[in-house]
């Protein structure tokens, strides 16, 4: 429009894209092809003149301060409840060797000879500070001669590392200085050190169930909190890296790792070490099987201790220690025994037959993952078993608290039960084949009566029993923060019959894990609440700050306050007067109930026996439970559930003075040395020995001259004493011997010769030949990761 | 030839294309072609020139011009393209002279399409062919080309960095895959709508220039800063990146002032005003992006010097430039010695850049991402590493998918991926070449002139900087960097090109 508006210049010099501008814009095109042409050669001289050079460059700063590299987080701490350190992860360094820069550098001497100028120096150095071994460090980097990172040694600490730095240093600027070309020459060069961390356990094996161990780089937990709040304790990585700014200049940004969480334990390291002492100490005396212990705080749920006498050292914890070769062998073969029916279908072979089909070395090793196993395994959370009497507490409760029963009403005990149906006509033994006699509610738990359990049962009827069964935490999952917990057998199918009904009353026929049985007792203790057991009291992040809080979480109110103070005044009476007295503890009102459980299969006259009980009864503060898998008596002695009663005995009158509550007539400040005494004897020991403490010496440091010991062991005799005078239930169950060897403890064929026609016996249908309860041998049937596994027992 | 003119006036003024078209048809063909484009606003200009088929120096008639190149243009280039109009004509054979002889001698012949030997002008005549939109496929296809190629770079040198920064490894990727979408589907679009867009350009050249200038205030006022300048405005819907607006901005200006002027912007009425705005504009924009400012300058003076009768002036000029090219680095560190310079943290960041650019072993932190880049070509060798082998890109070099993109191209594809990226540029400026040279009017072909100055400025820039011939200024490689706005704008230009041939007409 200009242009009309412009006629003149229109009209003269009409534009249009005439040949000047073409001619131009064709010189454009030349300059702009010249050009990009120029650009080219240019391209190409670089990598023709550099490509060698600069490719060299480009891989060795791949390690260089200027590429980004990664910073490693920092594994989350472990405390126990009273801030002892459980686990740590600490800083350490990994020697790491580049020798292709070694052999890279390399000059022509005046000889015409390639000369190296680092190999030597280098390894001459390493051997010097190190103290290597020269052959061996010199082949190792002959071998790997093109390779640019060899771990050398792993875990140097900070000192270590800085000083030898530090020496390379004045050694290079001693070849500097040298009179000698030659020397001069000389460079230590192809050495650097890498970030890693080390995971410790200071006590060893302390806790080993509760708290597993995690893999060598931090990543993964095994077992236990480690395993259960991986994701809490692993962080996020950092970053050290470039970026250019706005005039284009490198920016050095360090984004730093995000550390994970430290985890605070509701486990008391002293109440703990108390624990496995006395287990150790069982262990070394009789022994058994297998010993477990539990203590926990009632009131809310808080695991204090969990321990079982399959212990390990957290920091070295793959070692068959405790095995010999044989029995490696002999676990090895029953593993290949699964091993072959899961890989064929179902086919089975002997354990002679495995040698054919397996190498030894393979059989070698699937025992040896075995053996790890059992140790590793947390019998408290994962292993059922059949409970026995401690089961007579719910039976009762359940029919209490539904108005079945009365707290006054009276059972007549004959000695035996018999039910009929189907055929056959059982007979279901008391403890006293003699019979108890009349008994009130109370006198049955008092005298671990199964006749009083038995009516209890049948008046409830199987629906109100399971019900309570399950009100109570049996056959489900307690919600316990650990992992592969085990839930029972036989308690799913609610279509029992009336025989199942009156074993199940004493607990026999169904299985439970220790978790469970502590849970149900904290619940009747604290007054009828179900409170998820737990480990973890908080988790902190690494500024210290608390991240979450672990409030006691209510599961379910059980029973009401009434029945529970009926129950408690029941188990305080059987510890006065009842089965339970060698639980007894001087200076304090102990409740409690024995149970001895006969494990499957009956002929074998092996037994569980175990101890429930809670301490001081007017305010209750720890609940402690032991279990004694199959005592080691020959056949025919009879396992005593006051073995590990005593056990209770012995760790209750050395943990209450930690909680606060001494024995009668006792001052507070008398039992403050003894109480302080043990977490600093373990602390200075951890500082001292770093981790390799030892638990002879903590025991050995708690008793002497300890008052509240001395207290114990006077304890523990009056407890003897009482074993044998107040223990009916113990010499009752001795009578068994005159019965048939081959017959179930408690239940008879009418005739003596029925058994076969089908014992009442579910877990047995159940589980066949496995076995339910798993002891080492069935354990081996689990996969090498069963820790990982929320499984049930032989589920 | 005023009839002709007329006829051409009137029908424009009724303006509708098909419309137009078809009278073309039934009218005559060249007269058809010529008047739709130009509008109301040309045909006063073109009146007289009508005849002078010939007369190079004086203005000619644009449709004369257009005539002769035609020739070559299926002789060359287009061949391929105007095989269907070949063959619809293919009845009509000819000598083998024809087209030359056509070329010589029929200045009427605005846009005669043929292949040579195959269509007779005074057979073409007696059929009247068709005139057709010609469409420059070659563009769209090698566009598509280069684009894709610049995806799988983009992806290849970004993943790592991706990851690094919290991201799925295809963020970069994702994005740069949508916009360009998103720019394809505009390029299409923008094709089909030529007639429209075109003429609207061209009538408001001047306010788009406006209003992209007006943008880029506002960004130095209200804009968004990132990595410490501010260079985004945000839109509400958008941040984009107004430099890159100013660019085609530019472009339409100088294209609209040449179209008005013609070579009297070389006089020094118009020149007095034109080239302050040009530089002025170009001036402020390199206050905070100087890179940009230095490709918008370097587009107006481009389009300058082709809108201009004068020779010797730039000769001098380019003269001059070699030379300051060629003695500035021995310059910078004469002076860096003599100076002794030690530090130059505290510098302004262009000296620095100039400084690093001339001693990278003395500034190495300034020089980091050049030296980096080298170190990424020099590491390619002949075959590269390998698509995807790229080491550098592992942090060494940080946003390795932004201006140093060809690095990574080098040390991936090596030599030979260079040169394939570097001919499928010079295939794009080449038909970009081409684009100008036909185009319907004087607008459009220094539309056209500008789009490739533009490319190649970016393109020797990018690949000169990467290089180490000159300092680092933060140029990005057209098609293949990452970037939403510099994509988008370029596909824009694209699309504007692509536009412009399509209002070329072909006889069929």
């Amino acid at each position: 429009m200009k242009a009309s508006q412009n006629p003149k210049s229109g009209r003269r010099k009409p534009p249009v894209f005439n040949r000047i501008m073409k001619q131009k814009l064709a010189a454009v095109w030349v300059i702009v092809m010249l050009a990009l042409a120029a650009l080219l050669y240019r391209t190409y001289r670089i990598q023709d003149e550099n490509n060698e050079e600069y490719s060299k460059i480009v891989l060795s700063q791949r390690q260089s301060e200027y590429s980004s590299s990664t910073i490693l987080y920092k594994r989350g701490d472990i405390y126990d409840r009273n801030g002892n350190k459980l686990a740590q992860s600490e800083r350490v360094y990994n020697l790491i060797l580049d020798p292709r820069q070694m052999f890279e550098a390399e000059y022509t001497a005046e000889d015409g000879s390639k000369r190296r100028y680092v190999v030597e120096p280098t390894i001459d150095a390493l051997c010097e500070y190190f103290g290597y071994d020269r052959g061996e460090l010199g082949d190792m980097i002959n071998d790997h001669s093109s390779s640019r990172y060899v771990i050398f040694q792993k875990s140097i600490d900070y000192d270590t590392k800085q000083g030898f730095l530090d020496y390379v240093d004045q050694k290079n600027a001693e070849f500097l200085k040298s009179e000698d070309a030659e020397v001069r020459k000389n460079q230590i060069k192809g050495v650097w050190f890498e970030d890693d961390y080390d995971r410790t356990y200071p006590y060893g094996s302390l806790a080993c169930s509760v708290i597993g161990f995690s893999s060598a780089d931090g990543t993964t937990g095994t077992g236990g909190v480690e395993q259960y709040y991986n994701d809490e304790l692993t962080g996020t990585n950092g970053r050290r890296y470039g970026y250019l700014n706005d005039d284009a200049n490198l920016e050095r940004v360090i984004k730093p790792a995000q550390n994970g969480n430290t985890l605070v334990l509701t486990i008391d390291a002293n109440i703990q070490s108390v624990v496995e002492k006395y287990l150790k100490e069982w262990q070394a005396g009789i022994g058994s099987l297998e010993a477990a212990c539990i203590v926990m705080d009632p009131n809310t749920g808080e695991i204090l201790a969990m321990a079982d006498s399959d212990s390990f050292d957290l920091n070295n914890p793959r070692t068959t220690e405790g095995y010999t070769e044989q029995e490696i062998y002999d676990l090895g073969l029953q593993e290949c025994v699964y091993d072959y029916r899961a890989k064929h279908e179902g086919a089975e072979i002997s354990l002679e037959e495995v040698p054919e089909h397996y190498e030894r070395s393979e059989i070698v090793n699937k025992g040896t993952m075995a053996a790890w196993n059992q140790k590793w395994r947390n019998f408290c959370v994962s292993d059922a078993y059949e409970p026995g009497s401690t089961q007579k507490i719910f039976t009762v409760a359940g029919a209490l608290e539904e108005g079945i029963i009365n707290e006054n009403d009276f059972f007549l005990c004959e000695g035996n039960l018999q039910f009929s149906g189907s055929g056959h006509t059982w007979r279901i033994n008391c403890i006293n084949r003699n019979g108890h006699g009349p008994l009130d509610v109370t006198g049955g738990i008092t005298n671990s009566c199964n006749v009083v359990m038995m009516d209890i049962a049948l008046q409830e009827g199987e629906d109100i029993f399971l019900k309570y069964q399950h009100i109570f935490g049996f056959g489900g999952s307690t919600g316990v923060d650990l992992p592969a917990e085990g839930k029972g057998l036989g308690l799913d199918d609610p279509d029992i019959g009336k025989v199942d009904l009156a074993t199940r009353s004493f607990g026999q026929n169904y299985t439970c894990t220790m978790i469970q049985m502590a849970a149900a007792y904290a619940s009747i203790i604290n007054g009828g609440s179900y409170y998820a057991p737990h480990v973890l009291d908080k988790i902190v992040d690494e500024n210290g700050t608390v991240v979450r809080e672990v409030e006691p979480t209510l599961v379910r109110e059980t029973v009401s306050e009434s029945t529970c103070d009926f129950i408690k005044n029941a188990l305080f009476e059987t510890v006065s007067t009842g089965t339970g007295g060698a639980a007894a503890v001087a200076g304090y009102h102990v409740g409690g109930k024995t149970g001895t459980a006969e494990k499957l299969p009956r002929s074998e006259e092996n037994y569980v026996v175990s101890f429930c009980g809670f301490a001081p009864v007017e305010d209750p503060q720890l609940l402690c439970y032991v279990v004694i898998d199959q005592p080691d008596l020959v056949r025919q002695e009879q396992a005593h559930s006051s073995f590990a009663s005593e056990i209770f005995s012995k760790i209750m009158a050395e943990c209450l003075p930690m909680v606060g509550k001494y024995p009668e007539g006792v001052q507070a400040s008398e039992y403050q040395a003894p109480s302080i005494a043990l977490p600093e004897t373990t602390e200075s020991q951890s500082e001292s020995e770093s981790g390799t403490e030892t638990e002879e010496d903590q025991s050995a440091a708690s008793e002497s001259g300890a008052s509240g010991t001395e207290t114990s062991e006077s304890q523990e005799t009056t407890s003897a004493q009482q074993t044998e005078t107040a223990g009916e239930e113990e010499t009752e169950i001795s009578m068994e011997e005159t019965r048939p060897p081959a017959r179930d403890e408690y239940i008879q064929g009418d005739d003596g010769g029925s058994e076969d026609g089908g014992l009442p016996d579910m877990l047995s249908d159940l589980i066949g030949d496995e076995g339910i309860y798993q002891g080492p041998q069935g354990d081996a049937s689990g996969e090498p990761e069963a820790l990982s596994i929320d499984s049930s027992p032989g589920a | 030839m005023g009839k002709n003119k007329k006829k051409g006036g009137r029908q424009s003024a009724a303006s509708a294309l098909k419309k137009n078209g078809a009278q073309k048809n039934s009218d005559r063909p060249r007269g058809g072609v010529r008047t739709r484009s130009q509008g109301g606003d040309v045909r006063g200009q073109h009146t007289d020139a009508a005849g002078n088929g010939r007369s190079n120096g004086s203005g000619t008639l644009s449709g004369q011009m257009n005539s002769r190149p035609f020739g070559s243009v299926q002789q060359g280039m287009l061949r391929t393209s105007i095989a269907p109009a070949g063959a619809q004509a293919g009845g009509r054979q000819a000598a083998a002279g024809a087209a030359a002889v056509q070329r010589r001698e029929s200045p009427k012949r605005p846009r005669a399409v043929q292949r040579p030997k195959a269509q007779a002008p005074a057979a073409a005549a007696k059929a009247q062919p068709k005139p057709r939109h010609y469409y420059d496929f070659y563009l769209f296809i090698g566009i598509l080309m280069i684009f894709s190629m610049g995806l799988m770079m983009v992806y290849s040198s970004s993943q790592y960095a991706a990851v690094m920064d919290g991201e799925s490894h295809d963020y970069y990727f994702n994005k740069q895959l949508i916009i360009g979408c998103i720019s394809i589907v505009g390029v299409i679009i923008c094709s089909v709508l030529s007639g429209i867009i075109i003429p609207l350009l061209k009538r408001f050249a001047y306010w788009i220039f406006g209003i992209t200038v007006v943008l880029s205030l506002l960004t130095l006022l209200i804009g968004t800063a990132s990595h410490g300048s501010t260079r985004w405005l945000n839109l509400g819907f958008i941040s984009i990146q107004t430099a890159e607006l100013v660019k085609i901005g530019m472009i339409l200006f100088m294209a609209k002032v040449v179209s008005i002027y013609g070579f009297s912007v070389g006089r020094l009425k118009q020149a007095k005003w034109i080239l302050p705005i040009m530089f002025i504009s170009a001036g402020f924009i390199a206050t905070e992006n100087l890179s940009s400012g230095i490709i918008i300058a370097g587009i107006g003076f481009s389009m300058f010097f082709v809108g201009n009768r004068n020779w010797k002036w730039f000769i001098l000029l380019g003269i001059l430039g070699l030379c300051g090219l060629l003695f500035a680095k021995p310059l910078v560190v004469y002076m860096v010695d003599k100076l002794n310079i030690v530090s130059i943290d505290n510098m302004q960041y262009q000296l620095k850049r100039i400084l690093a650019w001339a001693c990278p072993d003395r500034f190495p932190d300034s020089a980091y991402q050049t030296i980096q880049g080298l170190y990424a070509i020099g590491s390619g060798g002949v075959l590269g590493q390998g698509l995807g082998e790229s080491i550098q890109k592992f942090g060494s070099l940080p946003e390795a998918q932004n201006d140093m993109i060809f690095t990574i191209i080098c040390e991936e594809l090596g030599f030979i991926g260079a040169v394939a990226i570097v001919l499928m540029y010079a295939f794009i400026i080449y038909r970009l070449w081409d684009i100008a040279n036909y185009a319907r009017d004087l607008f459009s072909s220094m539309v056209c002139v500008g789009i490739m100055a533009h490319i190649s400025i970016q393109v020797i820039l990018n690949i000169a900087v990467v290089t180490g011939v000159i300092p680092n200024t933060g140029v990005t490689l057209p098609f293949i960097s990452y970037g939403g706005s510099a994509v988008l704008c370029t596909m824009a230009e694209m699309g504007i090109a692509l536009a412009i041939s399509h209002e070329i007409y072909t006889e069929g």
